[in-house]
């Protein structure tokens, strides 16, 4: 198990990385998400060694590795830029971890060997770096980290030097290999699909402190906070006021529903997700509608974008719904519905 | 247009090359005259073989531009490594390269005081230790253009695969950085064998330390002898062949 302590790291007068604590579980797939500049990446260069934090600890099964130079601990970091050696060829990059160790000429050979066979690089043996392509180039960083079998592998933003499609097929690819090599992954990303698709937990990181921990359902159905809520997913927001256990809009519009629990605190917006949004009623009893003027239709592919000017907001309300209502025109007037339980929150 | 662009080559080329074609040509000439072609004779190089004198200062030329090559490539090497892998600002920058265009006789003169100052003796010694004071600017100059090719992430990467730190700087760092050490390296090699100046200044009263450079110009105080048309014939060929062999291996790491 790998425990972050109330770690600190400032560079000049910038705070990177602020008071934080972690716990992550031995075989868990852990994503640091967050835009750039809120400090998961130097919360991974901290924990790889790279950087000496400021304040706080860092254990690995118990161990502490704060002060352990890079060399000196049992994790492994896969770099964004994948950092290959230039003058050795792959079966070199791949070995040079293992000679490290004091491990038998024979034993590394097996190891390479059986590592070169699971990452799918065979016959690439004798190529160098600059003879492999971006998918191959990862791979082999890939393996070069998978063979020292550390007890955490970093992952550095690691799909984002490819290609739409091999981004795809990786986030698969690395799920599996986790999954087989039962290994913890921390994974820093600033790309909301990849973390959700990939990860176990997320903590989602905003001006060096974490907002928001959780599965990738419970932040993506219950952020708590206005940024989280934005940075995941599309939302709606809503100005809204609370009055006991009723939710009041701008044109007087109410929502009451005992759930609502507000403990005097007062309701800043609430959120509905564009996808929560039907243009058909769903649930009589446990829905709420409103109307409005179609502004403009967008077509995704998968599915329509509407934009709708409605009475409960000043701002544009988006809505996804099913691209088989072609038949939505811009100025139409149309009722929009949603579900009670697909209402958040934000104070 | 072409044509144009080839001939203001040719004259830029020309201007450059006839004189050094001119003194090919004359250490090849029998009669020894400049005026007049006497046949051609490789007569000139038999005797200029044939010379101790030259011999003896062809030995320290050696001597000098070997020893401060490879201390220069040393110092030179480890220089560039710390300002590209630390952090440096414009000064450090500025005083690193100095040495390249401060003019030689500004140097020889300070280098004779310095030297005089600490009361050093001087030798092939004092030559060597000159040489090896700009020659440090050039090999560092050279092996800063290989480390803009070079990703530093691959030494942080060695670290995080369990490399100390002297196992990396062996195996990873020196490797990558080598074509530009070896360029960096016969560059000084060939400064240090037709440098003059400094080596006139710092060698001192006795014969037993005069390189190359300086015999000829002892020798060209009574004319210019066909003899050290061969002399410089042959030094020529040796510069070209090295600038040629330094360029090529700074081109392929560059594109490695």
């Amino acid at each position: 198990m790998l425990r972050i302590n109330n770690i600190s790291k400032s560079f000049e007068k910038i705070l990177a990385v602020d008071n934080v604590s972690l716990e992550i579980n031995n075989g868990e797939f852990f994503a640091l998400l967050g835009p750039s500049g809120c400090g998961k990446t130097t919360l991974l260069r901290i924990i790889s060694g790279f950087e000496k934090p400021d304040n706080g600890q860092i254990y690995i099964s118990d161990n502490d590795i704060t002060f352990n130079e890079p060399f000196h601990r049992p994790t492994n970091l896969l770099f964004q830029n994948y950092a290959l050696f230039p003058h050795l060829n792959v079966y070199k990059n791949i070995s040079y971890g293992l000679e490290q160790e004091k491990i038998h000429t024979n034993k590394i050979k097996l190891r390479v060997e059986e590592i070169i066979e699971r990452t799918d690089l065979n016959g690439l043996e004798n190529r160098t770096p600059d003879q492999l392509s971006g998918g191959q180039k990862q791979r082999v960083a890939l393996a070069r980290c998978l063979v020292k079998k550390p007890k955490v592998l970093l992952l550095d933003e690691p799909l984002s030097a490819l290609d739409k499609n091999l981004k795809e097929l990786m986030k698969i690819e690395l799920k599996k290999l986790q999954n087989e090599f039962g290994m913890t992954f921390i994974m820093v990303t600033h790309d909301q699909d990849e973390a959700l698709v990939m990860a176990d937990r997320i903590a989602i990181m905003k001006d060096g402190k974490i907002i928001q921990l959780g599965t990738p359902k419970e932040i993506y159905d219950q952020p708590t906070s206005f940024f989280t809520a934005n940075f995941i997913g599309q939302m709606n927001f809503i100005n809204a006021k609370n009055n006991k256990n009723k939710i009041v809009f701008k044109n007087g519009f109410e929502i009451i529903n005992s759930k609502f629990n507000h403990n005097q605190r007062e309701i800043d917006k609430v959120g509905l997700r564009p996808e929560d949004i039907s243009l058909k009623p769903m649930d009589i009893n446990n829905d709420i509608s409103f109307k409005g003027i179609v502004k403009y239709v967008a077509y995704h592919g998968k599915d329509l974008e509407v934009t709708v000017k409605t009475d409960i907001s000043e701002e544009n309300i988006v809505i996804r719904t099913s691209k088989f209502e072609e038949n939505i025109k811009q100025n139409d007037e149309i009722t929009c519905y949603a579900s009670l339980n697909s209402i958040r929150i934000f104070y | 247009m072409k044509f144009r662009y080839k001939f203001y080559l040719i004259l830029v080329f020309s201007f450059l090359y006839i004189p050094i074609c001119i003194l090919i040509f004359l250490s090849f000439n029998k009669s020894g005259m400049p005026t007049s072609w006497g046949g051609f004779s490789t007569d000139w190089y038999v005797k200029l073989f044939e010379n101790k004198k030259i011999f003896y200062a062809f030995l320290n030329t050696l001597i000098v531009a070997s020893i401060s090559t490879i201390l220069s490539a040393i110092i030179g090497t480890l220089l560039a490594m710390g300002m590209e892998l630390k952090k440096t600002n414009n000064f450090i920058e500025g005083i690193a390269f100095v040495p390249m265009i401060i003019p030689d006789i500004v140097m020889a003169i300070s280098l004779l005081s310095f030297f005089t100052l600490i009361q050093m003796t001087l030798g092939l010694h004092s030559i060597i230790l000159s040489h090896v004071v700009f020659n440090i600017a050039f090999v560092c100059a050279v092996v800063r253009t290989r480390f803009k090719y070079f990703d530093h992430r691959v030494i942080e990467a060695s670290y995080d695969l369990g490399a100390k730190k002297i196992t990396t700087f062996y195996k990873i760092t020196l490797p990558i950085i080598f074509p530009g050490v070896i360029a960096g390296s016969l560059l000084a090699f060939t400064l240090s064998v037709d440098e003059f100046i400094i080596a006139f200044f710092t060698s001192g009263a006795g014969s037993s330390s005069t390189t190359l450079p300086m015999l000829i110009y002892s020798m060209i105080r009574f004319g210019v002898t066909p003899e050290i048309n061969a002399l410089s014939t042959l030094i020529i060929l040796f510069s070209f062949m090295i600038v040629l062999l330094s360029q090529r291996l700074n081109k392929e790491s560059i594109i490695s």
